[in-house]
């Protein structure tokens, strides 16, 4: 009971953090359960029901091959979700372990940021392209190439804050009780630059959701068969003017997800500095 | 109680600590600042040395090289017969019980993140020396030891005031029953009442557990109140030792004298003439030849531009480098 009541408190008093997770727990909730959403296959074609506006039978309505729109954002927000999260958790592993040796590594530290200042100066979507045109088409070609792109803006990060700590008066207290390096890596050093890493965690998985969007939408991403929001979009590109529908939904579902990962993020910056912290 | 005898505890040697500072060019000799330039002393068992001079004089670099904190260039470090500057890496951690820091700053030396419990539970749980409810009796017999309430251990540091952290501190650095313990301007940031408890619970601690100090200052009156003997330091180097009452009755450095002549009197009627010195600390990257305070020394004479003094003998407990003294 307490529980419910302080997550309930906390959520009053960052209202922005309450609303975007709401949200993202709503899209969640659907992601999971898209069988059991009224949902119908979502690469079933059916030319006899071709272009359909949408109605009771067909929500969304039905694109130029007959599918279910309803049923493609729906499963779509599978796709965009696993993208988001699983490259968030790939550039933070890498970004993390990155950082921190060039942090405290002055020879690691010369390599690595050249290496990262190459890869950043390549546009990222270029990149991307790019990198999915050297393998099969596939989901994890896609997650491999965002997470490429989005390791060194984590790796900035860490390396950046971790510096400005490392010559901190309590790390050197760490080192004088006695607490080994990696000890102080995560006891000490890694809970104080989590805010600012929780805030940029949400923006790298809108980013992520975004780019998969764009890559599909060129082409270049998940193969067309698979119902994703950026491939519904492209799928209802040619006929906008007559079926606006077609890229309506999968369009408000992905402004509306960005949207949820950007107020979280700016929540959390909130909410996460100890100075401001009022209780909970 | 100079010499080096069996009741030393710590034994400082010519040491030395030079920082590189950027070559103007690669082909350049690199730059050197001199921070601590052949420094020497020893602390007895129960003893409180005093270590004062002005700012960038060098005095910090010193306690953090006797813990490695930093490591020295050169020089020896005994800590009874061991010399902790050839210790390895692993064997000096296991050093660390038995020396600890308490530093300046009571607000940026705790992390932010943990809680007073945590914070002072660290060195106890490295150490492995007590764990669970042994572990939580010993963290409130530190905290009534300095000071701090019981429920005072759930707190963040932002919660507390300057002297509370600095109690902190404290608590931290003894949390291992270390022997000697250097205090890095450790009252430096309090307010004056505040810093006259803190310095009373330090000389408390001193009486109960036979600590050795060195009590790095740069404020004669409160290293009068606490030291048994006082190191004076200029760019680098020790000046004058003796014990505390010999520096401040009797000088002999120009240097300690223009410091002494400093502190304010505790009656009107003690005049005194105040000897104002002229001109900043020079570089320590390229320290003046000769006596290291010839530049601003009211009675320089043309030796002390090319000779270096050695520090000598003055009296029994009294040691000047200066060449007035000969």
């Amino acid at each position: 009971m307490s529980m419910i009541s302080r997550i309930f408190g906390f959520c009053l008093r960052y209202p922005l953090v309450g609303i975007s997770t709401l949200i993202l727990l709503a899209l969640l909730f659907v992601s999971l359960f898209a069988p059991f959403l009224w949902t119908v296959d979502p690469l079933q074609i059916s030319p006899a029901t071709r272009l359909r506006p949408p109605s009771l039978e067909h929500w969304f309505g039905t694109d130029a091959l007959g599918r279910d729109i309803y049923s493609r954002v729906v499963y779509g927000t599978r796709t965009s979700l696993f993208i988001g999260f699983v490259v968030t958790l790939v550039s933070y592993a890498f970004g993390i372990a990155i950082g921190f040796l060039s942090a405290f590594n002055r020879f690691a530290d010369t390599v690595l940021m050249r290496i990262i200042d190459g890869v950043m100066s390549i546009p990222s979507v270029l990149l991307a392209i790019s990198l999915t045109a050297l393998a099969e088409p596939g989901i994890w070609i896609v997650i491999l190439a965002i997470s490429i792109i989005e390791i060194p803006r984590v790796t900035r990060l860490v390396r950046g804050m971790s510096l400005a700590l490392r010559d901190a008066l309590f790390i050197e207290a760490a080192y004088a009780s006695g607490t080994s390096t990696w000890r102080t890596l995560f006891r000490h050093i890694l809970p104080n630059i989590s805010a600012p890493m929780f805030v940029q965690a949400s923006q790298i998985c809108a980013q992520a959701m975004l780019i998969e969007a764009t890559l599909s939408f060129i082409g270049a991403g998940v193969p067309p068969s698979n119902p994703t929001w950026g491939n519904i979009i492209a799928e209802g590109r040619s006929l906008y003017q007559i079926a606006p529908y077609m890229i309506l939904f999968a369009a408000m579902a992905l402004a509306i997800t960005v949207l949820a990962m950007n107020l979280l993020a700016d929540g959390l910056r909130d909410a996460l500095d100890p100075k401001l912290n009022r209780g909970g | 109680m100079m010499d080096g005898s069996d009741s030393m505890l710590l034994e400082v040697n010519d040491l030395q600590m030079h920082y590189p500072v950027r070559s103007r060019s690669w082909f350049a000799k690199p730059d050197y600042v001199r921070a601590v330039d052949g420094v020497s002393f020893s602390i007895a068992k129960g003893e409180t040395l005093g270590l004062i001079g002005e700012s960038g004089c060098g005095k910090s670099s010193v306690g953090r090289s006797l813990l490695r904190l930093i490591t020295p260039t050169a020089g020896k470090v005994r800590l009874e017969d061991v010399n902790i500057l050839d210790l390895s890496k692993r064997e000096m951690r296991d050093r660390r019980r038995e020396m600890q820091i308490i530093f300046q700053d009571p607000f940026s030396s705790l992390d932010p993140r943990l809680t007073a419990e945590q914070i002072v539970s660290e060195p106890l749980v490295n150490f492995k020396v007590a764990k669970g409810r042994e572990l939580s009796r010993r963290i409130e017999e530190l905290f009534d030891q300095v000071g701090l309430q019981k429920q005072h251990l759930k707190r963040f540091p932002h919660e507390f005031s300057g002297g509370q952290r600095q109690r902190l501190g404290i608590a931290r650095a003894m949390a291992l029953n270390p022997r000697f313990v250097v205090c890095d301007e450790a009252v430096s940031a309090l307010d004056v009442s505040v810093q006259a408890q803190i310095i009373n619970l330090l000389m408390d601690l001193q009486e109960q557990l036979g600590l050795s100090y060195l009590f790095i200052s740069h404020d004669l009156a409160v290293v009068e109140h606490i030291s048994d003997r006082v190191a004076v330091m200029y760019l680098g180097k020790i000046v004058e030792i003796a014990d505390c009452h010999s520096i401040l009755q009797n000088p002999q450095h120009p240097y300690t004298q223009a410091l002494v002549s400093a502190v304010p009197r505790r009656h009107p009627s003690q005049k005194k003439e105040k000897i104002i010195l002229k001109g900043d600390l020079p570089s320590a990257t390229n320290p003046p030849k000769g006596c290291r305070f010839h530049t601003r020394c009211p009675m320089a004479m043309e030796r002390c531009s090319t000779v270096e003094p050695i520090i000598k003998r003055f009296s029994d407990d009294h040691a000047v480098a200066c060449h007035l003294i000969d």
